[in-house]
Protein backbone atom coordinates (compact mmCIF):
# COMPACT_ATOMS: atom_id res chain seq x y z
CA UNK A 1 0.00 0.00 0.00
CA UNK A 2 2.66 2.64 1.08
CA UNK A 3 4.57 1.82 -2.11
CA UNK A 4 1.41 2.11 -4.27
CA UNK A 5 1.26 5.57 -2.22
CA UNK A 6 4.45 6.44 -3.23
CA UNK A 7 4.50 5.38 -6.40
CA UNK A 8 1.08 7.40 -6.93
CA UNK A 9 2.99 10.36 -5.90
CA UNK A 10 6.44 9.91 -8.51
CA UNK A 11 3.80 9.72 -11.23
CA UNK A 12 1.83 12.66 -10.39
CA UNK A 13 5.69 14.82 -9.76
CA UNK A 14 6.25 13.78 -13.49
CA UNK A 15 3.32 14.85 -14.74
CA UNK A 16 3.08 17.93 -13.35
CA UNK A 17 6.84 18.48 -14.82
CA UNK A 18 5.88 17.10 -18.14
CA UNK A 19 2.45 18.31 -18.93
CA UNK A 20 2.99 21.81 -16.86
CA UNK A 21 6.42 22.42 -17.13
CA UNK A 22 6.94 21.16 -20.45
CA UNK A 23 9.68 19.00 -19.50
CA UNK A 24 10.15 15.37 -21.40
CA UNK A 25 9.55 12.05 -21.12
CA UNK A 26 12.74 10.93 -20.88
CA UNK A 27 14.22 14.00 -18.76
CA UNK A 28 11.28 12.55 -16.05
CA UNK A 29 12.57 8.98 -16.56
CA UNK A 30 16.35 9.88 -15.26
CA UNK A 31 14.94 11.23 -12.09
CA UNK A 32 13.54 7.60 -11.36
CA UNK A 33 15.23 5.37 -12.80
CA UNK A 34 14.12 2.31 -10.83
CA UNK A 35 10.61 3.31 -11.66
CA UNK A 36 11.01 3.89 -15.46
CA UNK A 37 9.81 1.20 -17.04
CA UNK A 38 6.44 1.38 -15.29
CA UNK A 39 6.45 5.39 -15.69
CA UNK A 40 7.25 5.19 -19.45
CA UNK A 41 3.95 3.75 -20.96
CA UNK A 42 2.00 5.71 -18.59
CA UNK A 43 3.30 9.19 -19.51
CA UNK A 44 3.50 9.12 -22.78
CA UNK A 45 -0.57 8.04 -22.21
CA UNK A 46 -0.91 11.10 -20.09
CA UNK A 47 0.88 13.23 -22.52
CA UNK A 48 -1.58 11.75 -25.94
CA UNK A 49 -4.60 12.25 -23.89
CA UNK A 50 -3.17 16.12 -22.67
CA UNK A 51 -2.79 17.15 -26.51
CA UNK A 52 -5.82 14.82 -27.34
CA UNK A 53 -8.12 16.80 -24.74
CA UNK A 54 -6.98 20.10 -25.74
CA UNK A 55 -9.90 20.94 -28.12
CA UNK A 56 -11.29 24.37 -28.78
CA UNK A 57 -15.18 25.10 -29.09
CA UNK A 58 -15.88 25.91 -32.49
CA UNK A 59 -15.88 29.66 -32.90
CA UNK A 60 -19.62 30.19 -34.08
CA UNK A 61 -20.28 28.69 -30.94
CA UNK A 62 -17.66 31.05 -28.81
CA UNK A 63 -19.43 34.26 -30.86
CA UNK A 64 -22.66 33.20 -29.55
CA UNK A 65 -21.63 32.24 -26.22
CA UNK A 66 -20.03 35.71 -26.19
CA UNK A 67 -23.22 37.23 -27.20
CA UNK A 68 -25.62 35.84 -24.97
CA UNK A 69 -23.33 36.26 -21.94
CA UNK A 70 -23.25 40.03 -22.82
CA UNK A 71 -26.73 40.21 -22.90
CA UNK A 72 -27.02 38.41 -19.49
CA UNK A 73 -24.53 41.38 -18.51
CA UNK A 74 -26.51 44.08 -19.63
CA UNK A 75 -29.90 42.57 -18.26
CA UNK A 76 -28.17 42.65 -15.11
CA UNK A 77 -27.57 46.08 -15.45
CA UNK A 78 -30.60 47.51 -16.29
CA UNK A 79 -32.27 45.25 -13.41
CA UNK A 80 -29.93 46.89 -10.84
CA UNK A 81 -30.59 50.58 -12.64
CA UNK A 82 -34.33 49.96 -11.90
CA UNK A 83 -34.30 48.94 -8.30
CA UNK A 84 -31.56 51.89 -7.49
CA UNK A 85 -33.88 54.40 -9.17
CA UNK A 86 -36.88 52.61 -6.96
CA UNK A 87 -34.93 52.51 -3.65
CA UNK A 88 -34.57 56.91 -4.66
CA UNK A 89 -38.06 57.33 -4.60
CA UNK B 1 -3.80 35.33 -7.15
CA UNK B 2 -4.26 38.88 -5.56
CA UNK B 3 -5.16 39.34 -9.18
CA UNK B 4 -7.85 37.37 -9.68
CA UNK B 5 -9.31 37.99 -6.35
CA UNK B 6 -9.78 41.38 -7.35
CA UNK B 7 -11.07 40.60 -10.09
CA UNK B 8 -13.54 38.47 -8.75
CA UNK B 9 -14.52 41.58 -6.58
CA UNK B 10 -15.25 43.33 -9.23
CA UNK B 11 -17.64 41.08 -11.17
CA UNK B 12 -19.11 40.67 -7.31
CA UNK B 13 -20.24 44.07 -7.79
CA UNK B 14 -21.54 44.00 -11.52
CA UNK B 15 -18.49 44.65 -12.92
CA UNK B 16 -19.24 43.63 -16.53
CA UNK B 17 -15.66 43.78 -17.85
CA UNK B 18 -14.36 41.98 -14.60
CA UNK B 19 -16.66 38.84 -15.36
CA UNK B 20 -16.02 39.19 -19.21
CA UNK B 21 -12.30 38.33 -18.28
CA UNK B 22 -13.01 35.60 -16.13
CA UNK B 23 -15.40 34.29 -18.86
CA UNK B 24 -12.50 34.27 -21.17
CA UNK B 25 -10.21 33.07 -18.68
CA UNK B 26 -12.39 29.69 -17.99
CA UNK B 27 -14.36 29.17 -20.91
CA UNK B 28 -12.45 27.20 -23.05
CA UNK B 29 -11.36 24.83 -19.86
CA UNK B 30 -14.30 23.94 -18.91
CA UNK B 31 -15.94 23.37 -22.13
CA UNK B 32 -13.18 20.40 -22.43
CA UNK B 33 -14.20 19.67 -18.97
CA UNK B 34 -17.47 18.41 -20.19
CA UNK B 35 -16.65 17.21 -23.69
CA UNK B 36 -14.50 14.74 -21.43
CA UNK B 37 -17.12 13.91 -18.71
CA UNK B 38 -20.11 14.06 -21.49
CA UNK B 39 -18.62 12.55 -24.69
CA UNK B 40 -20.70 15.29 -26.61
CA UNK B 41 -18.78 18.31 -28.42
CA UNK B 42 -22.73 19.68 -28.83
CA UNK B 43 -24.30 19.45 -25.89
CA UNK B 44 -21.40 20.28 -23.78
CA UNK B 45 -21.45 24.08 -25.86
CA UNK B 46 -24.63 24.44 -24.28
CA UNK B 47 -23.71 23.14 -21.04
CA UNK B 48 -20.46 25.40 -20.89
CA UNK B 49 -22.81 28.32 -21.43
CA UNK B 50 -25.16 27.58 -19.24
CA UNK B 51 -22.09 27.15 -16.22
CA UNK B 52 -21.22 30.92 -16.86
CA UNK B 53 -25.44 32.14 -16.93
CA UNK B 54 -25.59 30.28 -13.52
CA UNK B 55 -22.13 31.88 -11.90
CA UNK B 56 -23.18 35.48 -13.07
CA UNK B 57 -25.86 34.11 -11.29
CA UNK B 58 -24.76 33.39 -8.05
CA UNK B 59 -21.05 35.15 -8.09
CA UNK B 60 -22.37 37.38 -5.18
CA UNK B 61 -22.15 33.99 -2.79
CA UNK B 62 -19.08 33.06 -3.70
CA UNK B 63 -16.45 33.66 -0.92
CA UNK B 64 -12.85 33.88 -1.45
CA UNK B 65 -10.89 31.50 0.61
CA UNK B 66 -7.80 31.00 -1.15
CA UNK B 67 -8.66 28.17 -3.40
CA UNK B 68 -8.85 29.51 -7.59
CA UNK B 69 -12.25 31.04 -8.94
CA UNK B 70 -11.61 28.46 -11.39
CA UNK B 71 -12.33 25.43 -8.71
CA UNK B 72 -15.81 27.20 -7.92
CA UNK B 73 -16.61 27.46 -11.71
CA UNK B 74 -15.90 23.69 -11.91
CA UNK B 75 -18.03 22.68 -9.16
CA UNK B 76 -20.84 24.08 -10.88
CA UNK B 77 -19.89 22.70 -14.06
CA UNK B 78 -20.28 19.03 -12.31
CA UNK B 79 -23.19 19.33 -10.41
CA UNK B 80 -24.73 20.51 -14.34
CA UNK B 81 -22.62 17.30 -15.25
CA UNK B 82 -23.86 14.59 -12.34
CA UNK B 83 -27.49 16.20 -13.52
CA UNK B 84 -27.41 15.55 -16.92
CA UNK B 85 -25.75 12.45 -16.70
CA UNK B 86 -28.38 11.15 -14.13
CA UNK B 87 -30.81 11.79 -16.83
CA UNK B 88 -29.62 10.24 -19.39
CA UNK B 89 -29.09 7.39 -17.60
CA UNK B 90 -32.70 7.53 -16.88
CA UNK B 91 -33.07 7.22 -21.22
CA UNK B 92 -32.76 3.81 -22.41
CA UNK B 93 -30.03 3.77 -24.81
CA UNK B 94 -27.56 7.30 -25.27
CA UNK B 95 -26.85 7.67 -28.90
CA UNK B 96 -23.29 7.93 -29.50
CA UNK B 97 -21.84 11.51 -31.04
CA UNK B 98 -22.06 11.42 -34.51
CA UNK B 99 -18.11 12.40 -34.66
CA UNK B 100 -17.43 9.42 -32.26
CA UNK B 101 -19.68 6.37 -34.31
CA UNK B 102 -17.16 7.64 -37.25
CA UNK B 103 -13.81 7.48 -35.64
CA UNK B 104 -10.91 5.16 -36.39
CA UNK B 105 -10.16 2.75 -33.99
CA UNK B 106 -6.83 0.36 -35.22
CA UNK B 107 -5.24 -2.00 -32.61
CA UNK B 108 -1.99 0.52 -32.51
CA UNK B 109 -0.33 1.73 -29.27
CA UNK B 110 -1.32 5.26 -28.29
CA UNK B 111 2.66 6.38 -27.89
CA UNK B 112 2.81 4.93 -31.68
CA UNK B 113 -0.02 7.80 -32.53
CA UNK B 114 -1.26 10.34 -32.29
CA UNK B 115 -4.79 10.31 -30.40
CA UNK B 116 -7.25 12.92 -31.69
CA UNK B 117 -10.46 14.01 -29.42
CA UNK B 118 -12.94 10.99 -30.41
CA UNK B 119 -10.34 8.32 -29.97
CA UNK B 120 -10.38 9.39 -26.72
CA UNK B 121 -13.95 9.63 -25.84
CA UNK B 122 -13.98 5.79 -26.84
CA UNK B 123 -11.68 5.33 -24.16
CA UNK B 124 -12.78 7.44 -21.69
CA UNK B 125 -15.98 5.57 -21.63
CA UNK B 126 -14.05 2.53 -19.92
CA UNK B 127 -13.35 4.74 -17.01
CA UNK B 128 -14.98 4.59 -13.64
CA UNK B 129 -16.82 7.74 -12.95
CA UNK B 130 -15.20 8.59 -10.57
CA UNK B 131 -11.66 7.58 -13.18
CA UNK B 132 -13.49 10.20 -15.86
CA UNK B 133 -13.80 12.93 -13.88
CA UNK B 134 -10.38 13.40 -12.27
CA UNK B 135 -8.96 12.61 -15.81
CA UNK B 136 -11.31 15.24 -17.28
CA UNK B 137 -10.20 17.85 -14.07
CA UNK B 138 -6.59 17.26 -14.32
CA UNK B 139 -6.40 17.11 -18.24
CA UNK B 140 -8.81 19.22 -19.59
CA UNK B 141 -9.73 21.82 -16.84
CA UNK B 142 -5.52 21.82 -16.37
CA UNK B 143 -6.40 21.66 -12.25
CA UNK B 144 -3.61 20.96 -9.96
CA UNK B 145 -4.24 17.66 -7.67
CA UNK B 146 -5.24 20.06 -4.85
CA UNK B 147 -7.67 21.51 -6.84
CA UNK B 148 -9.14 19.08 -8.15
CA UNK B 149 -9.54 17.35 -4.83
CA UNK B 150 -11.04 20.45 -3.78
CA UNK B 151 -13.80 20.15 -6.59
CA UNK B 152 -14.57 16.42 -5.77
CA UNK B 153 -13.91 16.40 -2.01
CA UNK B 154 -11.32 13.67 -1.74
CA UNK B 155 -8.37 13.70 -0.13
CA UNK B 156 -4.98 14.17 -2.35
CA UNK B 157 -3.91 10.66 -1.87
CA UNK B 158 -7.13 9.47 -3.20
CA UNK B 159 -6.95 11.74 -6.44
CA UNK B 160 -3.42 10.55 -7.27
CA UNK B 161 -4.53 6.87 -7.01
CA UNK B 162 -7.30 7.52 -8.95
CA UNK B 163 -5.34 9.41 -11.64
CA UNK B 164 -3.18 6.36 -11.59
CA UNK B 165 -5.87 3.51 -12.45
CA UNK B 166 -7.39 5.80 -14.60
CA UNK B 167 -4.19 6.30 -16.85
CA UNK B 168 -3.46 2.93 -16.48
CA UNK B 169 -6.99 1.91 -17.57
CA UNK B 170 -6.43 4.54 -20.10
CA UNK B 171 -3.94 2.78 -21.83
CA UNK B 172 -4.95 -0.74 -21.88
CA UNK B 173 -8.21 1.04 -23.11
CA UNK B 174 -6.46 2.60 -26.31
CA UNK B 175 -4.39 -0.45 -26.94
CA UNK B 176 -6.75 -2.69 -27.22
CA UNK B 177 -9.26 -1.00 -29.44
Amino acid sequence: MRKSREFDTILDECLERLLVKGETVEQCLKSYPEQADELKPLLQTALATKKASAIQPCPEFKVRARYQLHSALQEMKSKKTIGKGGDNM
Amino acid sequence: MQDEESLVRRAQQRDQEAFAQLYEENFDKIYRYVVLRIGNKTEAEDMTQQVFLNALKSISSFKWKGVPFSAWLFRIARNQVVDYLRKKAKQATAPLDESLASSDSRPELVAERSLDIEQLLLATKQLTTAQREVISLRFAGELSIAQVAKVVGKSQGAVKALQHSAIVALRKALSVE
